[in-house]
């Protein structure tokens, strides 16, 4: 195999370090994949922190790439860290099939693409992730069409999660004065959302990102339908304890959604971490918050009331209401 | 844990479409997840800014390759802040320290005997005086006889050397480029 671009100085690139081969370049497909390398030194560069524990036998690596990366990744990546001596060769290939646009192969040149400075400046980022990962092309090519993301983010994204938030978070603010009851949770619930982390865990981390969007959206539904059963616009009138455990147990569904939906919706989540007032959002169940009157009235008045209510209310037919700047409070990325 | 994350480098002579997104979003979703479980992350990628198609670009567009490439990486960053992707490190591969990384690994690579030198016949422009990669060579498809580029017929598919195109030209001047004898480094492959 030819390692380096027959070329001269007037192409790009990185110069074989040979004497008398200056004026060649190495081969893009080696030199783009020590990518991953040297970025890593860059990254330990610049925050002072060690690469190395990234660099041996023992790391989990994930490559996420088109399927045409795939001969890159699994062969000339793992032949030249094992040539140079380097540990920690990649241990999970995630590649996905094609996507098509209403039913069409992708073309950039004949501009046949949705292009993503145009649909970030009109949609939702979390409407995009979500009709990304539940429409993953993971076995098979997928297909986008702009019926079928505004469908797929008005009954899901909003109708199904959206609503279950907002008709729990109204009910607390109308009944009970914005302050979340301190009732009683059922520990079959407990156990029901001990074994959502672990699903969805588990799926995460197989590359099964679908199937756990999909795991979590069904007991969205479950949630929804708890609430219809429970009717706690009866239960306030016929029995207060049975009200309170019922709110305390959806605004638990709520807080809990949060966190494992947070890789996924990761906007979304935010939002509702500051309404409830978690401190941070962890991979772990957690209880339902409880927050002083005072707390949970200001937010919900500013938060829930203004922008909260906009963020998961948005229409996609008026894009323009999304222009709110959401701060990601959570990572620092270094873009250089 | 340490779990490392790495994401494909998007090449940077064009936006960004739904299919790349659609392949790059699930090292997000495992970076957070990951971060959130407790574990050490290290989600890195970059803009591929080197080879032939941004020069060719480059050339058409009478701007230098280093302006194409800025322009794409500063749109893909946008983009990437917009979508939530919390990258630790988002880089390039025109960036200095890249190729010292490259560069390094490569001639390790010749002192663990990984390559060898060889002495090929390649495309030379003696107008431009200087050999042309696959892409700089266009002519006939010895194959199908219809228009293709020195790397690949578009139409029949066939892979090509560009020596072995029929009636030649230099993309950048039209001449009909010859063979010459070149040295190359390659690949050996049985010592992996």
């Amino acid at each position: 195999m030819s390692l380096q671009e027959k070329t001269q100085s007037t192409f790009i690139g990185v110069n074989i370090p040979v004497k008398g081969f200056e004026d060649k370049k190495i081969y893009v497909w080696i030199e783009a994949v020590t990518g991953y390398f040297s970025a890593s030194k860059k990254w330990a560069l610049e925050t002072g922190k060690d690469d190395s524990s990234f660099w041996n036998a023992q790391t989990k690596s994930y490559y996420l790439h088109g399927k045409d990366n795939i001969p890159f990744h699994t062969v000339i990546w793992p032949a030249i860290l094992l040539g140079a001596g380097i540990e920690g060769a990649p241990t999970h290939i995630v590649s996905n099939e094609y996507i098509t646009v209403e039913k069409k192969k992708l073309s950039t040149s004949k501009n046949w693409a949705v292009w993503v400075p145009d649909i970030i400046e009109r949609y939702h980022p979390d409407s995009i992730r979500y009709f990304l990962t539940i429409n993953a092309p993971e076995e098979r090519d997928c297909d986008f069409s702009w019926r079928e993301f505004i469908y797929s983010h008005n009954s899901e994204l909003l109708g199904a999660y959206g609503n279950f938030v907002n008709r729990s978070l109204k009910f607390i603010e109308k009944y009970y004065d914005g302050s979340i009851p301190n009732g009683v949770i059922d520990d079959s619930w407990k156990n029901e959302i001990e074994q959502l982390y672990r699903k969805v865990g588990t799926l995460i981390e197989e590359a099964h990102f679908k199937r756990a969007i999909e795991t979590i959206f069904s007991f969205v539904r479950t949630a929804n339908k708890y609430f219809d059963q429970r009717k706690p616009w009866i239960q306030i009138k016929e029995s207060q304890v049975d009200c309170n455990n019922t709110l305390t147990t959806c605004i638990y569904f709520i807080a809990n959604l949060a966190q494992v939906l947070q890789p996924f919706l990761p906007f979304s989540s935010e939002k509702v971490a500051q309404v409830l007032c978690l401190p941070q959002l962890v991979w772990a169940p957690i209880h339902a918050p409880e927050g002083t009157l005072n707390q949970i009235v200001r937010y919900l008045r500013e938060l829930i009331l203004t922008e909260y209510k906009r963020n998961l209310s948005f229409s996609l037919l008026s894009p323009n209401r999304y222009s709110i700047q959401v701060e990601n409070l959570f990572h620092q990325t270094f873009f250089t | 844990m340490n779990i490392f994350i790495g994401g494909a480098w998007p090449y940077a002579n064009g936006s960004l479409h739904l299919g790349h997104i659609s392949s790059l979003l699930s090292g997000d979703i495992l970076a957070r997840y990951y971060r959130a479980k407790g574990d050490e992350v290290l989600y890195v990628s970059g803009s591929d800014c080197n080879g032939t198609p941004i020069s060719i670009r480059a050339r058409q567009e009478g701007v230098t390759p280093r302006e194409i490439a800025n322009k794409f990486h500063r749109e893909f960053c946008h983009c990437f802040e917009k979508l939530g992707f919390t990258y630790d490190l988002y880089t390039r591969t025109d960036d200095l320290h890249h190729h010292e990384i490259v560069q390094k690994i490569f001639q390790k690579l010749l002192a663990n005997n990984k390559i060898y030198k060889k002495t090929v016949e390649q495309a030379y422009c003696s107008t431009c005086t200087q050999f042309l990669p696959d892409r700089y060579v266009e002519g006939t498809c010895p194959h199908c006889g219809k228009d293709a580029r020195g790397d690949q017929c578009d139409e029949c598919a066939t892979i090509l050397d560009p020596l072995d195109l029929l009636t030649k030209r230099c993309k950048i001047c039209g001449d009909e480029p010859a063979g010459k004898d070149t040295e190359h480094f390659y690949w050996s492959e049985h010592t992996c």
